[in-house]
């Protein structure tokens, strides 16, 4: 199976070469592309010099928007399937492996790493907890499959879930609203551990005015996928 | 303010929560721009129905009729909207503006590449 590792960045240059090292030491065989979302400072350059494939927008398109041209490239260059990770060091690279061969075994087409299955590593904020227990129930009432993570960015994608989501993924909030649809679609979706790191330089995206939208828009687009019955 | 008024205000707000709903269905409108028109729905159905509260936001504002008080809230919702429109505009704008100088640099950067002598 070709796969392909998607790192969406925005302004991740301090971040970047940790996390492009480690995965070049552990994974060598498999590529990486840093999606770069119009950033200030010099993520692109840097992803370069670590190895990295780059693909720069010339302005800001959301954390969707970054995920979605990463999509674009994989699919159009062939890639079978996307292994998807965030530029801020949370997710730990030595979860990926064993990730892509439960991926490769279980013939997903989506497969989610979850931060609450083993509990390990970083504990995440209770009030944050409260609200991803929060769309876990609401995802559960729409496709009556629990989801212990349905926030996690830390993902595997089969292409077949790609074409889907290309032209129809969320630009600001990729959740559990896109993982309602594609189990009310049918497609094949399953979760396994992996351990969460503490963030050592930057800030989470949903803080502040952002996290009332948040609230809004989440339960709003996990309805409406219920609505349509799937993507 | 009647109760006919009262059930024609909170009809059309039913028809335009419908509406905006069934517009994201089909992925006509994106959840962002529907936040504002959800909103006014909501409110004016709420003050529709809910005549105690319609009053006491009447004498609030200081509004001789209730029909007013409505009419208040559709206008600032309106407003909100149109002002959230103003900026998405200026935005897009930018982007169109920077796309366009990009491409262009682009496509004269490939055709100089073309026209070089070899």
């Amino acid at each position: 199976m070709k796969f392909l590792i998607i790192i969406p960045a925005y302004n991740e240059a301090k971040n970047l070469p940790e996390l492009l090292e480690e995965l070049k030491r552990l994974y060598p065989s498999v590529p990486v592309l840093v999606v770069d979302d119009g950033s200030r400072d010099l993520t692109p350059q840097i992803a370069r010099e670590h190895g990295a494939l780059t693909v720069s927008h010339i302005s800001n398109l959301g954390y969707g928007g970054g995920l979605e041209t990463g999509y674009l490239y994989a699919l159009s260059h062939g890639y079978d399937a996307v292994a998807q990770m965030d530029a801020d060091l949370q997710h730990d690279p030595k979860s990926l492996g064993p990730m892509l061969e439960k991926f490769s075994a279980e013939d997903l087409d989506l497969l989610i790493g979850s931060r609450f299955i083993s509990n390990e590593g970083y504990k995440v904020p209770t009030g944050r907890k409260m609200v991803i227990r929060f769309l876990s129930i609401l995802t559960w009432m729409c496709t009556h499959k629990w989801i212990t993570d349905p926030t996690s960015g830390y993902q595997i994608l089969s292409s077949r879930v790609l074409k889907v989501l290309v032209g129809n993924l969320p630009p600001d909030f990729p959740d559990a609203d896109v993982l309602t649809g594609l189990t009310l679609s049918g497609f094949k979706i399953g979760e396994t551990p992996v351990v969460m790191r503490e963030r050592k330089v930057g800030f989470p995206q949903v803080r502040g005015l952002r996290a009332l939208y948040y609230l809004y828009k989440l339960p709003l687009s996990i309805f409406l996928a219920f609505w349509r019955r799937g993507m | 303010m009647s109760w006919q008024s009262r059930a024609i205000t909170a009809i059309c707000s039913l028809v335009l929560i419908y509406l905006v709903g069934y517009l994201l269905k089909r992925r006509k409108l994106e959840p962002e721009y529907a936040l504002l028109w959800l909103m006014t729905g909501v409110v004016l159905i709420i003050l529709a129905l809910w005549e105690n509260l319609l009053f006491l936001v009447t004498d609030l504002i200081g509004a001789k009729l209730a029909a007013s008080t409505m009419f208040f809230f559709a206008l600032i919702f309106l407003g909100a909207i149109a002002l959230h429109y103003s900026v998405k505009i200026s935005q897009l704008e930018k982007r169109v503006r920077r796309l366009t100088q990009e491409l262009s640099i682009m496509k004269d950067e490939a055709k100089n590449e073309q026209t070089k002598p070899q």
